[in-house]
C-alpha cells in the first residue's frame, strides 16, 4: 500500500491537469482525478503488478473525463444553451484556449491534450483512448486545424 | 514561435495552474475506500441474510438429501420416492417418549392402551418399497402394512385394508426420516382414536436408514 500512497503522489497532480485540460474546470477535474485513483486503489493489487499502471489510472480518468464532456454537452442541448460556461481565468489568453478546447469534441479534446500536453506519441494515444491509429490521427488533425482557426494562429502538420 | 510549439506551451502554462493538495485527495479517498469497503462487507452480509431467509424455510419444510445437505430445488415426486425407499429403523422407543408424544398431541388420556397395544417399550422397522410399505416392532411382529404416495412433502399411507389414510409431512435431514402427523382419516379402534396409534409409532422417534438392506413387502 505505501507503493500506491508513492505513485499517488507522484502521479495525481498530473493527471488532474490533464483532465482539467478535457473538462475545462479545475474542481471537477480534480473530482474526476479522485474517482479515477480511488478505482485503481480497488485494483490496486492487481494494477501496480502492471508495467505501466500509470497508463492504467489515465485511462480511466481520460475516459470518466470524456463522459463528463458528453453529458455536459447534452445538458447544454437540454438547457438549449449554446454557449459554454464561462471559465474564469486571470490570463485572457488562457481563457480563449480553453474556451477554444472545450469547442472541441470530447475526443479530439483528449488527443490534442494527450499529444500536446502529455506529450504523448500516436501509439500510447491509441492506447489510452482504445482506438484506431487512423482515427487518432484524424481527431489530432481536425483539432489541430479547429483550434488554429478559433486562436487565429497557423497550423504544422508534424503529427500526422 | 511554431504554432505547434506554441500550443504546447500554452496548454503547459494553463495546465500549470492546476495545483490540487495531493495529500487531501489522498486522504478523501482512502476514506471513501474505506467506506466502500464497509458497505460492501454490509452488502455481503445482507446477502447471506436473504439467502438463509430462504434456504431456512425451504429446509424446515424438509428438502433434504440423505446427508443433511439442502436440496437446491424442490424436489419432483420421483426424487422424493427415491430418498423414501429404503429401510427405516427408530431406536427403541420407551414408554415416556410415547407418553410425551401423545401429552403434547392432546392425547394423553389414551397412552396407556397404546403402550399395551403396542408393546412398548420397542423398536419399529419402516419398510418403504415401491408403493408397499409396512412396519415391524423389533419382535418381528407386523403392526402395519398398507400402500403409500408421496407428494412434495407430503406422505399419504394407506393402511390394508381400512379405506382410511394417515397424511405426513416428511423430512429428511442427516440420513434420518422424521414424520410429523397432519391429519388421520382413520376411525377410533376400540374408543381410541386412530390419531393416538399413528402418532405414538411414526411420530415418537425419528427413524434412520437400516445399515443393511432387508427385502421388504411385495409391491402391488
Amino acid at each position: 500500500m505505501d507503493d500506491y500512497t508513492s505513485f499517488y503522489r507522484a502521479e495525481f497532480t498530473h493527471v488532474a491537469r490533464t483532465v482539467f485540460l478535457i473538462v475545462g474546470d479545475r474542481q471537477r477535474a480534480e473530482d474526476i482525478t479522485q474517482d479515477a485513483f480511488l478505482t485503481l486503489l480497488q485494483h490496486w493489487p492487481k494494477v501496480h503488478r502492471y508495467e505501466r499502471p500509470g497508463a492504467w489510472v489515465r485511462r480511466v480518468a481520460i475516459r470518466r473525463a470524456g463522459k463528463h464532456v458528453r453529458r455536459e454537452r447534452l445538458r447544454a442541448r437540454i438547457e438549449r444553451q449554446s454557449e459554454p460556461s464561462p471559465i474564469t481565468n486571470d490570463r485572457q489568453a488562457d481563457v480563449d484556449l480553453l474556451h477554444a478546447i472545450r469547442v472541441l469534441p470530447g475526443q479530439q479534446r483528449a488527443a490534442v491534450v494527450l499529444y500536446y500536453f502529455e506529450d504523448r506519441s500516436i501509439a500510447e494515444i491509441v492506447d489510452l483512448l482504445d482506438c484506431t491509429e487512423s482515427a487518432a490521427k484524424v481527431w489530432l488533425h481536425r483539432a489541430r486545424h479547429r483550434l488554429a482557426e478559433l486562436l487565429k494562429e497557423e497550423v504544422s502538420e508534424d503529427a500526422s | 514561435m511554431p504554432p505547434d510549439r506554441s500550443l504546447r506551451d500554452n496548454l503547459t502554462r494553463v495546465a500549470a495552474t492546476v495545483a490540487p493538495d495531493v495529500e487531501w485527495h489522498l486522504a478523501a479517498t482512502r476514506r471513501r475506500f474505506r467506506r466502500r469497503q464497509r458497505i460492501s462487507r454490509s452488502a455481503l452480509a445482507a446477502v447471506v441474510l436473504v439467502a438463509i431467509g430462504v434456504a431456512v424455510p425451504f429446509a424446515l419444510r424438509g428438502r433434504h438429501d440423505t446427508s443433511g445437505r439442502v436440496v437446491a430445488s424442490p424436489l419432483t415426486n420421483a426424487q422424493a420416492r427415491v430418498l423414501l425407499q429404503d429401510t427405516w429403523v427408530t431406536e427403541t422407543v420407551t414408554m415416556a417418549q410415547v407418553k410425551r408424544t401423545l401429552t403434547e398431541a392432546g392425547l394423553a388420556a389414551h397412552a396407556d392402551v397404546v403402550t399395551v397395544e403396542q408393546g412398548y417399550p420397542t423398536g419399529w422397522t419402516l419398510r418403504i418399497t415401491r408403493g408397499r410399505y409396512e412396519v415391524r416392532s423389533s419382535r418381528g411382529v407386523q403392526t402395519d402394512n398398507g400402500a403409500w404416495t408421496v407428494d412434495g412433502d407430503v406422505l399419504t399411507l394407506k393402511p390394508t385394508p381400512c379405506t382410511c389414510t394417515l397424511t405426513f409431512r416428511w423430512t429428511i435431514r442427516h440420513g434420518r426420516l422424521r414424520l410429523a402427523l397432519v391429519d388421520d382419516a382413520s376411525p377410533d379402534i376400540g374408543g381410541v382414536p386412530d390419531e393416538a396409534f399413528a402418532r405414538a409409532l411414526f411420530t415418537a422417534a425419528a427413524f434412520a436408514r437400516a445399515p443393511a438392506q432387508t427385502p421388504g413387502p411385495t409391491a402391488g
